[in-house]
């Protein structure tokens, strides 16, 4: 067994250019499952019962089944509903799926780890529900919303690799390509895994760069504390694959 | 064509066999990966640091890369070092290997339930390592982690679907195969989400009942 090094420099730009899909893939579902996520979080907390359950069944749903599923549902599925999709959109859509069932649950722990008067106290002195929310519940609980919403991402990038199995060139797709080209997998794999956790190591540090620029000094003291128990709220939410 | 109920039903005898498999392949898979992970927990409880640094990679590496790239990690390199596993067999280990990382953080949160002294009381009356473990911590560290293994348990499940990329028969291989000669993807696949659902929803409730009545005996 021996490692040729020569075989990352030759192929490294089609590697490079499944890379390059996997961070579309991540960057458009990452903000298309935070807004889903808002949606479902408030309708999850709606007074209206058929609102309510409705999240709860779609959070439910998300949450029991395994990625590689939902994904293969949709893709055979949607097509009944309109027009055939590629399955870089199917891709993206699936995963916005995912996340967002997820993240609904990491917003709705946020939002309710704060102290109910939080909220109460802001009505009481006369802003309306959407202030309340803006100003003074907002900023507090983004102490709660990062970490567990770091893992969330973290996980949007590890699930990415499966829409490889709907044929869409990603990064693992094109190691397997690449693997077919060269019979050399462990210099592949090596080399996609080390791209994987570099991209996973970033967006951790990126996340702790934007908690701490969203906090004003006074607070960044307590946020030890705070993140202790933002890791239980995370904990809430089971899957960390 | 249009969507058809008729199709899931008929399935469902053949896929509830799938079914079966790959709770039997989870359970293989979640057996091996405690074993792995008492081993890693009592090397770990050494302190011996190169052990430690290699663990601490280990987990890292589970937990930065994507579970498909393990599987196929493993499928891909373990015929290159000269061990031919069958497809089965590559399967469990790659479950196994992979949930192992998780599962040595739940012993060790299993383990910092423990009273110290339980462990220096044994200690003073003599007793060995190997006693300390087998009689003293492990019967009560694997009650303490019931709870959290069948999470473990779900989590273990829902990876399945992926070790079918590497021809592993398992629910989602075989539904594959009936829709690829019946060309009914979106009526079988269904069902086989039903089938998901409703194992790791039960298990998911279970698992939390057994935390419950955990806290409440704790308490």
């Amino acid at each position: 067994m021996t490692f040729d090094i020569a075989i990352i420099e030759r192929y490294w730009p089609m590697i490079l250019d499944g890379f390059g899909v996997t961070l579309a893939v991540f960057g458009l579902s990452l903000v298309l499952s935070l807004a889903l996520g808002v949606v479902v979080a408030f309708a999850r907390m709606s007074k209206f019962r058929l609102i309510s359950w409705t999240a709860i069944a779609l959070i439910e749903v998300v949450r029991n089944i395994p990625f590689m599923v939902l994904l293969f549902v949709l893709f055979f599925i949607l097509p009944f509903f309109g027009p055939r999709m590629s399955a870089f959109f199917v891709g993206v859509i699936a995963l916005t799926v995912f996340g967002g069932a997820y993240f609904a649950e990491i917003i709705r722990a946020a939002i309710q780890s704060l102290p109910r008067g939080q909220l109460e106290s802001a009505r009481a002195v006369g802003m309306s529900y959407g202030e309340a929310m803006r100003h003074v519940v907002f900023p507090q609980m983004l102490g709660y919303f990062i970490p567990p919403a770091t893992n969330q991402s973290i996980m949007l990038v590890k699930e990415s690799s499966v829409l490889s199995t709907i044929t869409v060139v990603e990064m693992t797709m094109a190691a397997q390509v690449v693997t077919g080209l060269t019979l050399a997998p462990i210099e592949v794999f090596l080399m996609i895994s080390i791209m994987y956790w570099l991209l996973n190591a970033s967006i951790s540090r990126a996340a702790a760069r934007l908690e701490a620029a969203l906090q004003p000094a006074a607070r960044r003291r307590r946020s030890a504390a705070r993140q202790a128990r933002a890791a239980n709220a995370a904990s809430a939410s089971r899957d960390r694959r | 064509m249009t969507f058809e109920f008729s199709y899931t039903w008929a399935a469902m005898p053949r896929l509830l066999e799938g079914a079966l498999l790959t709770l039997q392949l989870s359970a293989a898979a979640l057996f091996f990966s405690v074993l792995l992970a008492t081993v890693l927990t009592i090397v770990r409880s050494t302190g011996f640091k190169p052990a430690l640094i290699a663990i601490n990679v280990y987990i890292s590496y589970i937990r930065g890369t994507p579970l498909l790239i393990q599987i196929l990690l493993v499928f891909y390199v373990l015929p290159v070092i000269g061990l031919n596993l069958q497809p089965m067999a590559a399967g469990i280990a790659a479950l196994a290997l992979s949930s192992a990382a998780f599962t040595i953080e739940i012993m060790r949160g299993g383990l910092a339930a423990i009273p110290k002294g339980q462990i220096e009381a044994a200690r003073s009356l003599g007793l060995r390592a190997p006693v300390i473990w087998g009689k003293i911590i492990l019967p009560q560290l694997f009650n303490l982690i019931i709870p959290p293994l069948v999470n473990e348990f779900t989590l273990v499940i829902k990876g399945t679907p992926l070790v079918s990329v590497i021809t592993v028969v398992e629910l989602m291989r075989m539904a594959q195969q009936m829709y690829n000669t019946n060309f009914r993807a979106a009526e079988v696949l269904l069902g086989v989400a039903f089938i998901f659902f409703v194992m790791n929803f039960a298990l998911s409730r279970f698992g939390d009942h057994l935390e419950r009545r955990n806290a409440a005996k704790l308490a």
